[in-house]
């Protein structure tokens, strides 16, 4: 084996016994493997090197090597990338993995968008799963949740999306909102079906609305300095290793939307679909009313390119 | 790289450097010397502060400014006088139980000195107790004040633990009873072998009365904050904004007490106390940052988790370990460091995090009398006039009950556990 | 003057957090935005009080071994301890120059404030530490600390101390170090 010639830190906010925590462990084995041992990426779970925010900075800023983060929090560093958590953007999880190819026309585009303005690129993106709304109530249609406070991420595509619902957005601090969810300071929030598990929200909320609104995929960045440092042989291990880890990582959570969703039945949950009367379409049309006001002057020219992925 | 952080951060503390650049300037010369990125020097500081529940620092120390400027805390004393203030160490048992209903209002031990300190030693003083016990009983009572809800120390840990702030806020009710009990029982023994004084205050029936209708205000106070809290009409942080509201209001409606002048005050003495504690809060996140590249955080926490996996023996070595941090740390630094390390394999073997977050907040709690870093130790400092080696010693005696109430928290889940689980 | 700097921001909070909870149970009203601003102006209150508590020589610090020293020992500690802050707050300095320019133009999620902004405060606090650091360096002065002065006192005590009057014969307050 070669001698190790690169340690690089890879820092994230997610528990590390979550599919978004573990494969950042998974990459990090695969890079070892491929690059014979000589690239170590050390893992630090759990915010210990800084917030969301912060995280994708010291990438930006070379701080730290690799982390991941949500197109909506990218878009605080380079706007264009909010593009990506658009509601309703992508007609299906095959489309959405399409798109958010790092070889993808539109994801070269902002790939080089984001390389210019923060010195950061995508090295790999992954499916993070579809967000569906929660309540303490069965809703049906966007009138059902007319002056219903839900909990939103105030970043401006999610707070959309939220409005676009027909609720009023409150903004609850991630750390509070099982709380706030059981004494009733919001009646219900978005999340994918990972995170309900995950945190126990069936103990806090009765209802499951799939509405679908934003499938969501998690961007995978590293600092760009360091990348044009490593040489070629060692750029097609890591490549390679992202390939991997990004298929494994989607497919493992589409597989698991399903049997989480069993899981938030068996522990009591009501989950309203399509066929139980839910009203998608009216959801749907509300919200895009909202994004077309907001989001097209920016954002027009992806749309078109990313309607154009087949 | 820890060895030599820890090593410069002693060194600069032993030579009178502000507490918070000891934190701040050994980090930064580790980062020097190993080649670190500078930048994170400024972001890691910065971004610690950038925190929902850490607003509950200043806006709890703003209430308890303006509760005892208002006149709330005087009449507080009044009532309590009456009712104990005639027994032998009369005055000495009066501060433990007003220290019990304040912390129904204060979220934070050192706004409890704040608030309280100086007339508790004035007034024990004055009757003839030692300036040492006097300062002694007033740090020890203080401790009451987080552990019953609300609390700063709480609403941080359930934060960076996933536990629900409210259960572990309510958990804290009955062992904030327990350690009043524990601390009066101290002092009953203590009246009896230095025959400390009575109050010559009388009982009176018909002064109690109009005393404890003046001070309903105050008495209410608890029941709704903790009442809102429950029913959903504020969040655990919110509930510090809401107590300086209600302070205002009552401060100034009710007692006709607070003017301009005196709002300023107490919004003068907040911002000191809240530069001096966040400060360090900040300099400690960036000094948690390096320990962290250093992995000496999750490398230690294997270590201490690996000696065994029977919980009760788990809870005694994370005792053991937070009452060596709480000799050097700042309480809120210390659960920003540690908890978010610890809670997963505790929990993981079986300690259910409610009595977990009690056990971690009651000893870093006991950590503020700990010298050498012990915050209650500098406030009463300062407050009483007392060199520090003086003050240490008041403290020691009052370590006794305050063990032992730690001691009972850790042994009996039932403790902390018991009345949260009945919300569900 | 950064202590009214720190209160106005106190001020600024509560009314940010008050304001939100009856918004919030009154009109079903969520707001974002103050949200973020109460967070920011949290770091504000702490950075903008950091220079003024060390104006006035009261960061918490451990005495232990200063107060055991001579004059001539107590000299030399005080030199040491402004040197070492001098120290920091260039370090510190040097720090925000290094991230504000990679991170300074990227803004905040909801308000969309540049961290040129957010740190504006924290440059502005930690110039000015360095700057009373030199001072103190320079001068070799230092004002006392809050009990080592006789007539110091804390001036909340001293506004109910003075209410007590007529029920504890507690001894008047004298002077406020602190004005
Ligand atoms: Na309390
Ligand atoms: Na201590």
């Amino acid at each position: 084996a070669q001698a190790q010639e690169y340690e690089l830190s890879y820092g994230h906010m997610n528990s590390p016994t979550s599919v978004v925590g573990m494969q950042a462990d998974w990459l990090a084995e695969e890079v070892a493997k491929n690059t014979n041992g000589a690239v170590k990426i050390d893992v630090y779970p759990s915010s210990q090197l800084g917030k969301i925010q912060e995280l994708a900075e010291g990438v930006s800023m070379g701080s730290i090597a690799l982390s991941h983060n949500t197109a909506g929090a990218i878009s605080s560093l380079y706007e264009d990338f909010g593009v990506l958590d658009t509601p309703y953007l992508y007609r299906d999880y095959d489309h959405l993995m399409k798109v958010v190819d790092i070889n993808s026309p539109v994801m070269a585009d902002l790939n080089q968008g984001l390389i210019d303005n923060t010195g950061m690129r995508v090295l790999y993106a992954f499916y993070f799963g579809t967000r569906q709304l929660t309540a303490n109530m069965a809703v049906k249609t966007p009138a059902d949740l007319s002056g219903v406070k839900i909990r939103a991420i105030p970043s401006p595509v999610y707070l959309t999306a939220v409005e676009g619902l027909g609720a009023a957005p409150v903004p609850v601090d991630w750390s509070e909102v099982p709380t706030a969810l059981a004494t009733g300071i919001v009646q219900g929030q978005e999340n994918p079906v990972n995170v309900a598990v995950d945190h126990k929200l069936y103990d806090v909320q009765t209802h499951m609305m799939l509405t679908g609104h934003i499938s969501a995929a998690e961007i995978v960045v590293i600092n760009e300095d360091l990348w044009q440092s490593f040489p070629q042989d060692i750029k097609d291990a890591i490549n390679k290793a992202a390939e991997t880890v990004r298929q494994k990582a989607s497919k493992m959570i589409l597989e698991n939307e399903a049997s989480d969703l069993q899981k938030l039945k068996d522990a009591g949950m009501t989950i309203i679909g399509p066929d139980d009367g839910l009203d998608v379409a009216a959801f749907r049309a509300g919200v895009e009313k909202l994004v077309h006001e907001r989001f097209d002057e920016k954002y027009s020219k992806y749309f078109e390119e990313i309607a154009a992925v087949k | 790289m820890s060895a030599t952080l820890l090593i410069l951060f002693l060194a600069l503390m032993i030579i009178r450097v502000p507490i918070a650049v000891c934190l701040g300037l050994s980090s930064a010369v580790v980062m020097i010397l190993f080649n670190l990125p500078m930048a994170v020097l400024a972001q890691r500081t910065v971004n610690a502060l950038d925190s929902t529940p850490l607003l509950a620092v200043p806006l709890f120390i703003f209430a308890a400014n303006l509760l005892s400027l208002s006149g709330v805390t005087n009449h507080l004393f009044e009532l309590v006088r009456m009712m104990v203030g005639w027994i032998r160490g009369g005055t000495a048992q009066v501060s433990v139980l007003v220290s019990l209903i304040f912390s129904g209002v204060s979220g934070a031990a050192l706004a409890d000195i704040g608030a309280l300190g100086a007339v508790q030693i004035k007034m024990m003083r004055k009757q003839g107790y030692s300036a040492e016990f006097a300062s002694g009983i007033t740090m020890a009572a203080a401790t009451i004040g987080p552990i019953f809800p609300p609390s700063i120390p709480i609403i941080i840990f359930a934060s960076v633990s996933n536990v629900s702030a409210v259960k572990l806020l309510i958990a804290g009710i009955v062992p904030a009873v327990l350690i009043t009990i524990l601390l009066m029982a101290q002092v009953a023994v203590m009246a009896r072998i230095y025959k400390l004084p009575r109050d010559e205050v009388k009982f009176n029936i018909a002064a109690f009365a109009r005393k404890f209708v003046i001070s309903l205000p105050a008495l209410a106070a608890p029941v709704l904050l903790i009442g809102g809290l429950v029913s959903g009409y504020f969040g655990p942080t919110e509930v510090a904004g809401v107590t300086v509201a209600y302070a205002l209001l009552i401060g100034k409606f009710i007692y006709g007490q607070l003017d301009l002048k005196r709002v300023l005050t107490a919004a003068r003495d907040s911002v000191d106390a809240t530069g001096n504690v966040l400060f360090i809060v900040a300099t400690a996140a960036l000094f948690a940052w390096v320990l962290t590249m250093d992995r000496l955080p999750a490398t230690a926490s294997e270590f201490l988790l690996g000696l065994s996996s029977d919980p009760l023996v788990l809870l005694l070595i994370v005792n053991v370990l937070l009452l060596v941090v709480g000799m050097f740390l700042e309480s809120i630094a210390a659960i920003l460091i540690i908890a978010p390390i610890i809670t997963p394999a505790m929990t993981a073997a079986g300690v259910d995090p409610l009595q977990l977050g009690i056990v971690f907040v009651l000893n870093l709690m006991i950590g503020l009398l700990t010298p050498p870093v012990g915050m209650s130790l500098y406030m009463v400092s300062i407050i009483a006039k007392m060199p520090l080696h003086r003050v240490i010693r008041g403290a020691l005696p009052f370590l006794l009950p305050l063990f032992l109430s730690l001691l009972a928290v850790t042994c009996i889940p039932a403790i902390s556990v018991w009345l949260p689980n009945l919300l569900d | 003057m950064m202590t009214a700097l720190s209160m106005l921001m106190l001020g600024l909070m509560a009314v940010l957090v008050v304001g939100q909870v009856i918004l919030r149970n009154l009109f079903d009203l969520g707001l974002p935005w103050a949200d973020e601003l109460s967070r920011i102006s949290n770091i504000a209150l702490v950075f903008f009080a950091v220079p003024a508590l060390m104006l006035h020589n009261r960061h918490i610090a451990i005495d232990l071994l200063y107060s055991a020293l001579r004059p001539a020992g107590k000299a030399i500690l005080r030199f040491s301890n402004y040197a070492l802050i001098t120290l920091f707050a260039a370090i510190f300095t040097f720090g925000l120059y290094k991230f504000l320019i990679r991170a300074g133009k990227f803004s905040t999620p909801s308000l969309k404030l540049s961290n040129y902004a957010v740190y504006a405060p924290v440059l502005v606090a930690i110039v000015l530490l360095l700057v009373i650091a030199i001072y103190r360096l320079v001068t070799r002065t230092e004002p006392a600390t809050d009990y080592e002065t006789e007539d110091a006192s804390n001036p909340i005590a001293d506004a109910i101390a003075e209410e007590m009057a007529d029920h504890v014969s507690a001894s008047t307050p004298s002077g406020d170090s602190r004005k």
